[in-house]
């Protein structure tokens, strides 16, 4: 793959010198979408803030290489990192009202973001900033410049926080959860703006998400992380038409049908994501899964390929499978 | 705005007006100066013909009604101890409490504001927990016990500043350091947990993610946002300052309106107590409104709360 943005191997996060994250890897072609889904607790926020180097103080980031744009940036100082972030590579958050300082002008926030990247006049800036409003969808632009976060809805400022990340034409955007506080039709919205905004721009995009009709509407290719690690990655197709790791087949299971027999019960998987200081020995779903058997709880499946277009999973019962 | 005002100034009357009956009442009841004024020897009819003379013969609520008629004229009356018109006394004073007062405004912004923003980003570090409690002390310490140790040090021991009175720009020093040295306590503790608290909110991650350096995130978005309590804190502080730093007047000699108001007391000046106590719940009331007013421009959500009530 010679259109490859980003490529990650072996990145892992720990905290108190106990990893929460581990052995993350993956690689992103341009204007390709990557979704990263997995139950609150599993470690997808922390491989987020990981890849832009915004961890929390306590958090140690560690990889064996980040490459974004061919350049290794796992060594990058915070100074170069400033070069990079919103420039390269964006984020947006969950809760798009109050990532925004509520005492500026959405104007001159959108502006800071540019006027850190290039040296251009607040004229040029502000052109800029106009004119990535109107691509993003916001209507009368020149009077929503000069309004402040609260003036406007969740989902006008995540509009806003979509422009603010993709204004200087990163390579990668990062979306943490975009959708998850906004009313559902807004949702919809947002993520048809993400997606034609990536192949548009060319863009990459890894969307953070616990929501498989996210994931089926906009990913190309899709991972899914269970308790710090990755279990299962391939393209979105393969995953949805025959997942192999039971935590996946148990995640699509609990998708509610829309057909069918209405008083159904929903599938919901038995259990919690086991905290990081009490993950159990072997593989990490063994507490939770149907089909554990002793292998299982002595030693950690590997992340292997189980079948065609990358088709990946971290499961010992596939392996038989597969003889 | 205009409706917000009215309202306010409104306020303001009746709140002034409560100032001043109820001192009129409490120096009332402390007892009348005429026993002060006189001489010792001054018999029973030389009182009763002082007491006629100033008025005081009169029942309470004429004495009342005829005061307020005063100042309703913007009179504040004539000192019955210097025979001098109050407002006169008074304008004499206010120059120097004027410059006391800013001076320590000075002294506990200048250190204050810097102290907090240094505790309040090394939270849970070394140079926060050696810092706390040097501000703790300058916030426990009384005045006049500062005081008296600045005068000792820079006055007695090292001779370079002067203890008391208001002669050359030196003078102010001591006096401003004792009197913010408060101040600046509440300063830096406000400002410090502000910022530790803003420092948490999901916009400074925001802002970082956008590529921009820690010391701008800082001030052109944190210490922003940080700093509005500051506000309130400023405007009370200042009023505090204004309406007479009256121990710290008395130990350091300073001619401003809490020294006056010490020396009026004491002689039972009756009126000169009572402007000074007006003039400093006007203070007060007004720095208040000044606060509000500018919370509105700092803050863009108060305006709008302000136009839908």
């Amino acid at each position: 793959m010679n259109d490859t943005v980003f490529d990650v191997q072996n990145l892992s996060v720990g905290i108190d010198a106990k990893n929460i994250v581990e052995n993350i890897a993956f690689s992103l072609g341009k204007g390709k979408i990557l979704a990263l889904v997995g139950e609150s607790g599993c470690g997808k926020s922390m491989t987020a803030l990981s890849l832009m180097k915004l961890l929390p103080k306590q958090a140690v980031l560690s990889a064996d290489s980040i490459k974004l744009l061919g350049k290794e940036i796992s060594s990058y100082s915070e100074k170069e990192m400033q070069q990079v972030r919103g420039n390269e590579i964006s984020i947006i958050f969950q809760e798009p009202s109050s990532d925004l300082d509520p005492l500026m002008t959405v104007g001159k926030q959108i502006m800071e973001a540019i006027q850190s990247h290039s040296h251009c006049s607040a004229k040029d800036a502000r052109g800029k900033a106009l004119s990535i409003l109107q691509r993003v969808g916001i209507p009368d632009p020149a009077e929503r410049m000069k309004q402040y976060p609260f003036e406007l809805s969740g989902g006008m400022c995540q509009r806003i926080m979509i422009a603010m990340a993709l204004v200087c034409k990163p390579a990668v955007l990062l979306a943490d959860e975009p959708t998850t506080a906004l009313d559902v039709t807004i949702q919809a919205q947002i993520l048809h703006l993400i997606k034609e905004l990536a192949s548009d721009m060319g863009t990459a995009v890894i969307i953070i998400t616990h929501d498989m009709g996210v994931v089926a509407e906009i990913a190309d290719d899709v991972a899914v992380m269970y308790a710090g690690n990755i279990v299962e990655s391939g393209n979105v197709e393969s995953i949805f038409s025959h997942p192999e790791h039971p935590y996946t087949r148990a995640l699509l299971a609990s998708i509610p049908a829309l057909s069918g027999e209405r008083k159904q019960k929903l599938n919901t998987i038995r259990g919690v994501v086991p905290d990081p200081s009490a993950w159990p020995k072997g593989c990490r779903f063994n507490t939770r899964c149907d089909f554990a058997q002793k292998e299982c709880f002595q030693e950690i499946p590997l992340l292997l390929s189980v079948g065609e277009d990358n088709h990946k999973a971290a499961c010992h019962n596939c392996l038989k499978l597969q003889g | 705005m205009v409706q917000f005002l009215v309202k306010r100034i409104f306020q303001t009357l009746v709140a002034l007006w409560g100032v001043i009956t109820l001192v009129f009442i409490i120096l009332h009841f402390a007892g009348d100066p005429t026993l002060l004024m006189l001489p010792e020897s001054a018999t029973a009819e030389d009182v009763a013909r002082l007491r006629s003379q100033l008025g005081f013969d009169r029942p309470l609520i004429v004495q009342y009604l005829s005061y307020m008629g005063q100042l309703l004229r913007f009179d504040l009356g004539t000192s019955y101890i210097q025979n001098l018109p109050v407002s006169e006394i008074i304008a004499s004073r206010i120059p120097y409490t004027l410059t006391l007062a800013f001076a320590a405004l000075l002294v506990a912004i200048g250190i204050g504001v810097p102290v907090g923003i240094i505790v309040g980003l090394n939270h849970g570090k070394m140079i926060e927990k050696i810092l706390m409690p040097i501000v703790l002390i300058g916030q426990s310490m009384p005045t006049f016990w500062s005081g008296i140790l600045l005068i000792m040090l820079f006055s007695i021991r090292w001779g370079v500043l002067p203890s008391s009175g208001a002669d050359g720009a030196g003078a102010v020093i001591l006096p401003a350091v004792s009197l913010g040295a408060l101040s600046m306590a509440t300063f830096a503790r406000i400002l410090r947990t502000s910022i530790i608290e803003e420092m948490d909110k999901p916009y400074v991650r925001a802002a970082r993610a956008k590529g921009i350096s820690f010391g701008k995130v800082f001030f052109r978005h944190v210490f922003r946002n940080s700093s509005i309590p500051l506000i309130t804190i400023a405007a009370i502080e200042l009023a505090t300052l204004l309406a007479g730093a009256v121990i710290v007047e008395t130990v350091f000699a300073w001619p401003g309106l809490g020294q006056l108001a010490v020396q009026a007391i004491n002689s039972r000046d009756f009126s000169v107590v009572q402007a000074v106590v007006l003039l400093g719940s006007f203070v007060y009331i007004i720095l208040n409104l000044i606060a509000d007013l500018l919370y509105s421009i700092v803050d863009p959500r108060i305006k709008i709360q302000e136009k839908t009530s």
